[in-house]
């Protein structure tokens, strides 16, 4: 360590040298009198040598110890350029140019000159230097993976030997037993009957039994076993499954309604997720399937369709990847952006994987195998895949009308092209000799009118192939030469202008093959390729048209589409695009002043930019546009100056009945120049030579008729060029220029009409939408330095994470890759965690805590699996079992484990195992808000038992403010299952959040228990519970006859599957005979007062045996 | 968001697990209550805070930091560097004086507009930071930011820090009360949440009136019947508990019932405020003329009795009406005014009431908006979001009175001195009640969580 006798040197007086000296900036007087002083003063506490500074490892990587090490820089790249302190880090971050050092107060101007001269003078050191690398260990990846129980494969587990046959049902009581032994603890007895009445049914469906249902189960004369296992096969296949196991799943995606912050904005349709959900639920999808369905929905080649019609059932999985909170007007879009990503990856990572991989947003994960690469090559895939609203009703009736008609139309134009071809020689003759008629002396054509009708259109219109030629043949005969040759000079004069001035960046096209990404059919097939015939309308009837460009062209033959009833719509801008099933994709790009788009017609767009949707002002508005062009090509400029360098693409959405065509995006401040066609064909026919007028004529007919042959005959689009087909798709539209070669043919266009009209007839107009993911083009992340947008470091392919198999989206890919992804990790080889998770969360629901008790982490600092053998041969047997959640929670539930009391066999248990790992009894548990709520509208009579549907608006009180309060519903919620309450991110149920029902904003794996007085506040007081208690009492006095004790006995079997004990019934009597003396009721009046019996029911719904469930 | 703060008794119950131990409830007594008070770090400066939240972002330039540079720039091409990436509108306008002159107060001779009349006679009891700044510049993000040292929702409020790390000392309270003046902030009562904490710590939101939370009320016709139900409950219940394997869950659970009836009185005590002096209601401003500054002083003095009462933590929201809170895109001069008309007498007489009664000593005050705004107009009369520089004050517990800190430039637009981020304006709050901002940690999402993340410095050139 050298520094000090520096810190001597550059403090005694004496070794000062003249002034002059040191104001010299490159000498060793002003660097270690001037510089250095100011680097120890204002640097070195972060960035200094290793000792000085307060840290051990230097801020942001950065040392300014030596030449070298300013040179090599930290985190954001090289701290300076010698000679150039303008573009020196160093001084843009003292004068708090972006960066802001140092970071409290600013350095003062004239200390930041003294660096800036020092760094002009080419920075020389004249100081000790320290120059050892920043301590970076690579990331010990491999190691943490070898150390840490989650990532080793699974293993299936030699089955203890049972000690206890008699007692054991299954493996799963092995594994128990045999853990609990080896710390000498006994198991509790099996509960009776009623206990296990409730608990298989609040378990397995989440509703407390009927008294006939109760009755069924008691009377059961099989044994236990029999009846156990009958009983949870019967309710495994109920309706209600869905709903209480599907809720489960909802608390791991964040499920909600409405998009948070300041508005609360509705999210558009995420119902019809939670009925997906419920449906797979009951459907038992295997959770492989389930999981690829949530990733990659949309890429499955055969999506699996909802039962009872066509609609896409697969599809509606992807919904969950953008349930999440929202906002409006970021002012920074792209750092929302990866908030958003952020939010997509944790919930993908922990409820999944029960990987905390968002950990690794900011750096390497700082415990598990998770490296920043890792999370940045996941961010990719979501980079590559867009939002949308999506036809899940009739997307795939209309993709088999639609692939149907691509394949007639393919065939029609095989046909169409071959009769066109048999008399070719012939009329080649025939055109030639009318178009040298028409252009020379229209007078001796076969249609005089029409040519001057052709001639003086084209004159007046720059974009008329025969622009020039008619603006010639416009003159006297004898100027046409001289004229001819000085309209030559001037377009090419202007042309080399245009040229100079061209800097745009052309982004995107349709050239080569490329395919359509369109969310629909409005498009077609494929984009036009120059040189094929299409069929345009013309007064009524079929009229061929040859394609010129490759443009992505709206199919006007495609009906307009429109949503059902009810089918909520994006909000704010983008509410009146009509976007769903119609929207055309462009790749992505980088954005550079403005955008320009080179179309033809009608259309609404957005420039998507950063993924951003929630276009509703103040910021972002210019980003949804209109345009309309008429029926010329122009280049449409949108300027983008706020966001150059972000990355975006468009989606253009046609008008109804509209025509719209895409040829290019370009970027630059100005728009290229388009060159109009008819220029560009009289520059053609001037460039092949030929003096006088005639030649000119000659050419220009020429060229149409090559045209036409490469239409009919030419094989590869290298044969097409596009002014040629420009003429020949000019004459193809005169019918007494081409009527001896098209009108043959007419009556097949004709009959093909006909018939594609009878096969449009079938398109499903009217459709729901629901979320769902878009696939994209490929594209990667950069790793996000420290994981600020503004500070973007290497570009990670896309990958899987490298501790589960590592692997790569196919670079040749076109697409996002995520179905690729989904499949690795579905696979139980590369990847234990995603069965181990699932599993263990089955199990968590079913006992009240997990086998590995932190569900939603299986890393290094979630909790070790007190069972881990018994873990793996559940993950196991669940994937030989085609991961069959069914199966497995049968399994459980019909093991001995499951069927044991709540009270344990000894106190001695509950002293060797307070937390009652081991299993030695049944957790006692408290019910969670909508099983509460659930199971009173269920003995109250009120319960509507329908599966599904559209989301009843939450009960608000005046308690409940904010903006983008909804209106308030009904007390009752129209006594649907909890489920199927509105879930507004703002305006969650204030009931049921009391009884800790989730915030929606990440995965919850497991819910807080809270134990809290404002329970029994709202089972006491709040009028949803006061009045179910009076409904409950008016259906007890109907049905249970005239007898206080018989009312007595029918509200304890609703409330608590049981009878009264004779206590409890001389309490109720007592209870009823105060209140009764109270109100000067006889005995014989009790069973007309319900009021009487409300306050005995309420009592009844304020017990803990009414919420706990042993 | 609303939720669970709806009926806002959350903590409130918990609290309760506090209140006189009755002679006939068993249970209650010896339970492990999560609001016990327990010690802080080493000894505090303050005892309770008081967060007088101003809500929209106050423009720094028309109240505590004078810009004469202003003056002679009025109506010129604003000069410096703008980073429009943070501006919420894209209307920038001309550079915009202060509408309000500016004077020096006390024997500091601190500056303060003339929009603060009443809180300028206190600036050499008072802090002024001048150089906050924050990461966000929308309201929703910033709010976050502000209360929870996170710009996202979810995330646990500074109050719920303090109340988890300290519990309270008010026997029949909640620790963490926020007195809503009318107004919700943008991103909810999110702000007040708990977040990952327990739920036992999130806020109680008290609304304006007599009946200040929900379900307390009871529906029961009589005190009577309420009471015969009760005691039907607990016996059902305590059999029930007998024959169940899990006591402690049910017995805590048995226990809350208790609780939960006796709160029904402890509520409607704090909020009669018919045992003030009427010059103590006149000093709050209860008679004022504007509205708001009658409904603003209503909370300040219910601040003031829940200081008196041990309450920990107490957060001030505007009133509603003022413009659009602080928040002036346009109409700066109207909405600014009303704004200061809301809460700048009860503020003042808070300072006055809670010295005169010794409590200023170990309350600390808290003045905070989210951000400020820009010193060049958004159009011709309004002003843009501003995170870069604004000011914050304090006063009372621990607080060198006098004092300002911290710089923004010549035209108030960015910090060039002593520059704070709203983390370290959290280490210096837990700081003064005792508590090492690195130490208070909470194990969540696999991470050992702290309110002031992994940053945070205590400005002690602001305590005595």
């Amino acid at each position: 360590m050298v520094l000090p006798i520096v810190v001597m040197v550059c403090c005694r007086p004496g070794v000062v040298r003249a002034e002059k000296a040191i104001s010299e900036p490159g000498t060793r007087a002003f660097f270690q009198q001037k510089v250095l002083p100011l680097l120890e003063a204002r640097c070195y506490a972060c960035h200094g040598p290793t000792g000085v500074r307060e840290e051990a490892e230097p801020a942001g990587g950065l040392l300014l110890t030596s030449r070298k090490a300013i040179l090599r820089g930290g985190d954001t790249g090289p701290a300076m350029i010698p000679e150039d302190a303008d573009a020196s880090l160093l001084i843009k971050a003292a004068n708090w140019e972006d960066l802001e050092m140092p970071p409290d107060t600013k350095m003062p101007d004239a200390e930041v000159a003294i660096l800036a001269r020092w760094i002009e003078s080419g920075a020389p050191w004249f100081g000790p230097t320290e120059d050892i690398e920043p301590i970076t260990e690579p990331f010990p990846l491999a190691k943490r993976k070898e150390n840490h129980w989650c990532w080793q494969p699974l293993a299936m587990p030699t089955l203890p030997n049972a000690t206890d046959p008699a007692w054991s049902r299954n493996a799963i009581d092995d594994f128990i037993a045999h853990a609990r032994e080896k710390i000498d603890l006994k198991n509790a007895p099996d509960a009776d009957r009623h206990t296990l009445a409730r608990r298989l049914y609040f378990a397995i469906i989440g509703l407390p039994p009927t008294p006939d249902q109760l009755d069924a189960f008691l009377s059961d004369p099989r044994d236990d076993n029999e009846a156990i296992a009958a009983l949870a096969t019967q309710l495994l296949d109920s309706p209600h499954f869905g709903e209480r196991w599907g809720r489960h799943w909802l608390d791991l995606v964040r499920y909600a309604e409405s998009r948070g912050h300041e508005y609360d904005h509705t999210t558009p349709n995420p119902w019809h997720y939670r009925d997906y959900v419920i449906r797979a639920f009951n459907a038992d999808l295997p959770f492989n399937e389930f999981f690829i369905e949530h990733v990659a929905g949309d890429l499955l080649p055969h999506p699996r369709t909802d039962e009872n019609n066509s609609a896409n059932e697969s599809i509606l999985g992807t919904g969950f990847w953008y349930l999440g909170d929202w906002i409006h007007s970021p002012t920074d879009i792209r750092a929302d952006e990866m908030e958003r990503i952020d939010n997509q990856i944790d919930v993908f990572g922990r409820a999944f994987l029960g990987l905390t991989i968002a950990c690794a947003r900011c750096h390497d994960h700082k415990f598990d195998a998770i490296s920043s690469h890792d999370y940045y090559a996941l961010a990719g895939y979501l980079q590559s895949s867009s939002y949308r609203q999506v036809r899940f009703d009739t997307m795939i009736d209309n993709q088999r009308i639609a692939e149907k008609i691509w394949a007639n139309r393919k065939n029609l134009f095989a046909d169409v092209t071959e009769r066109l071809q048999a008399d070719w020689q012939t009329n080649k003759k025939r055109i030639s000799t009318e178009l040298l008629a028409g252009l020379l002396t229209p007078e001796s054509s076969s249609d005089p009118v029409g040519w001057n009708k052709i001639l003086y259109d084209a004159k007046n219109d720059p974009s008329h192939p025969l622009y020039v030629i008619a603006k010639v043949a416009a003159v006297p005969t004898d100027k046409r030469d001289a004229y001819w040759k000085s309209s030559l000079e001037k377009i090419q004069q202007a042309n080399a202008t245009h040229l100079a001035q061209n800097s745009n960046r052309f982004v995107f096209d349709y050239t080569g093959a490329k395919q359509l990404r369109q969310d629909g059919f409005a498009f077609g097939d494929r984009p036009r390729v120059p040189g094929e015939l299409w069929i345009a309308e013309r007064q009524g009837s079929p009229q061929l048209q040859i394609a010129i460009h490759p443009a992505a062209q709206h199919d006007l033959r495609w009906p307009t589409l429109a949503l059902t009833r009810g089918t909520q719509k994006d909000q704010g801008f983008l509410e009146n695009l009509n976007r769903p099933g119609r929207t055309l994709k462009t790749d992505t790009f980088e954005l550079d002043h403005a955008v320009h788009c080179l179309v033809r017609g009608t259309a609404g767009l957005q420039i998507v930019v950063a993924s951003h949707r929630m276009i509703k002002g103040p910021l972002h508005n210019d980003l949804v546009q209109k345009l309309d062009t008429g029926a010329d090509w122009e280049w449409v400029t949108f300027k983008t100056p706020r966001y150059t360098g972000e990355r975006a693409h468009i989606e253009f959405v046609p008008v109804a009945a509209k025509p719209f065509e895409l040829r290019m995006i370009a970027t630059g401040e100005e728009p290229p120049a388009l060159e109009p066609v008819g220029q560009s064909i009289a520059l053609a026919v001037n460039a092949k030579g030929g003096n006088t007028f005639k030649d000119c004529v000659e050419q220009y007919v020429n060229m149409t008729l090559s045209g036409l042959q490469n239409t009919l005959f030419g094989k590869t689009s290298e044969h097409h060029n596009p002014l040629e087909l420009a003429l020949a798709n000019w004459a193809m539209a005169h019918p007494h220029i081409t009527e001896n070669l098209t009108g043959p043919v007419q009556s097949v266009l004709l009959d093909y009409c006909d018939h594609e009209d009878r096969l449009l007839e079938d398109v499903r107009t009217h459709s729901r939408t629901a979320l769902a993911i878009w696939d994209g083009d490929a594209e990667n992340e950069n790793v996000l330095i420290r994981g600020s947008a503004k500070n973007p470091g290497e570009l990670v392919p896309r990958r899987n994470l490298e501790a589960l198999g590592n692997h790569s989206a196919d670079p040749e890919l076109t697409g996002s890759g995520r179905l690729q992804l989904a499949r690795s990790l579905a696979n139980p080889t590369n990847n234990p965690l995603l069965s181990r998770v699932i599993v263990n969360r089955v199990w968590h629901h079913l006992f009240g805590k997990g086998i590995v008790k932190t569900v939603d982490n299986f890393g290094h600092l979630g909790s070790r699996p007190s069972h881990p053998e018994l873990l793996d041969y559940l993950a196991i047997d669940f994937t030989n079992k085609h991961w069959s959640i069914k199966e497995l929670i049968y399994k459980i539930v019909t093991s001995r484990t499951f069927r044991q009391q709540s009270r344990p066999s000894s106190e001695n248990d509950i002293d060797m195992d307070p937390e009652n790992i081991f299993l030695s009894h049944m957790p006692m548990r408290r019910m969670e808000g909508e099983i509460i709520r659930d199971a009173i509208l269920t003995v109250s009579g009120k319960l509507d038992p329908t599966v599904g549907g559209r989301s009843i608006p939450i009960h608000l009180t005046k308690f409940t403010s904010g903006r983008g309060r909804p209106a308030s519903g009904p007390l009752d919620g129209d006594g649907r299952r909890s489920i199927y309450l509105s879930v507004r991110r703002n305006f969650l149920s204030p009931w049921m959040l009391v009884f800790d029902t989730p915030i929606p904003l990440g995965p919850v794996g497991r819910r807080n228990n809270s134990n809290v007085p404002a329970q029994p506040l709202a089972l006491l007081n709040d009028p949803f519970v006061i009045e179910q208690a009076h409904f409950w009492a008016q259906k007890a006095i109907a049905t249970a006859g005239q007898s206080p004790a018989a009312i007595i006995t029918s509200l304890y079997r609703d409330a608590f599957s049981r009878p009264p004990t004779n206590e409890e019934l001389h309490a109720a009597m007592d209870f009823l005979t105060t209140l009764a003396s109270e109100r000067n009721l006889e005995e014989t009046d009790w069973p007309k007062s319900e009021e009487l019996w409300a306050d005995y029911a309420h009592v009844l719904l304020n017990t803990k045996e009414f919420i706990y469930l042993p | 968001m609303l939720r669970r703060t709806a009926t806002g008794f959350g903590a409130l119950a918990a609290a309760a697990l506090l209140a006189e131990q009755c002679p006939n409830l068993s249970a209650a007594e010896n339970l492990p209550t999560p609001f016990a008070p327990r010690d802080p770090h080493f000894p505090p400066r303050a005892r309770n805070i008081i967060f007088l939240y101003m809500d929209g972002g106050p423009s720094q330039v028309d109240s505590f930091d004078p810009k004469p540079t202003l003056d002679k720039e009025h109506g010129k091409p604003f000069p410096l560097d703008i980073d429009k990436k943070t501006l919420q509108f894209n209307n920038m306008g001309l550079t915009l004086k202060s509408l309000w002159p500016f004077k020096e107060h006390g024997e500091s001779g601190i500056p303060v507009s003339a929009l603060f009349p009443h809180i300028s006679q206190h600036v050499d009891k008072m802090a002024f930071v001048r150089s906050m700044t924050s990461k966000f510049s929308e309201h929703t993000f910033a709010n976050y930011f502000l209360h929870t040292g996170h710009g996202i929702q979810g995330r646990p409020s500074t109050g719920s820090w303090v109340t988890y790390a300290l519990g309270s000392e008010c026997r029949n309270l909640p620790g963490f009360i926020v007195l809503n003046g009318g107004l919700t902030p943008p991103g909810g009562l999110d702000n007040f949440n708990s977040g990952y904490l327990p739920a036992t710590y999130q806020a109680s939101i008290f609304q304006p009136g007599a009946s200040p939370v929900a379900n307390i009320p009871t529906h029961s016709k009589n005190i009577a019947l309420q009471r015969h139900k009760l005691r039907l409950i607990r016996e059902l219940d305590e059999k029930y508990r007998d024959q169940s394997g899990d006591t402690d869950a049910l017995e805590a659970a048995i226990a809350n019932y208790e609780m939960a009836a006796r709160m029904q009185t402890a509520v409607p005590d704090l909020a009669d405020l018919s045992g003030e002096t009427k010059a103590t209601q006149e000093m709050y401003g209860l008679d004022a003329p504007f509205a708001n500054t009658r409904r603003y002083g209503r909370i300040c003095l219910l601040a003031r009795r829940l200081v008196e009462r041990g309450v920990r933590f107490i957060e001030l929201t505007c009133t509603d009406g003022n413009g659009d809170r602080w928040d002036q895109h346009s109409g700066l001069k109207e909405g600014h005014t009303k704004n200061a008309l809301a809460v700048d007498q009860p503020i003042s007489a808070l300072i006055t009431d809670l010295e005169a009664r010794g409590l200023l000593d170990e309350t600390l005050i808290l003045w905070a908006g989210e951000f400020g705004r820009t010193p060049f107009a958004q159009g011709t009369d309004g002003r843009d979001h501003n995170p870069f520089g604004f000011t914050v004050w304090m006063a009372g517990g621990g607080i060198r009175g006098g004092t300002t800190y911290g710089a923004t430039d010549d035209f108030g637009y960015k910090v060039v001195e002593n520059k704070l981020e709203i983390h370290d304006l959290h280490a210096t709050l837990l700081h003064l009640l005792g508590i090492d901002h690195e130490k208070l940690t909470f194990r969540f999402s696999g991470r050992d969580m702290r309110l002031t993340d992994v940053h945070g410095r205590i400005v002690n050139e602001i305590i005595a």
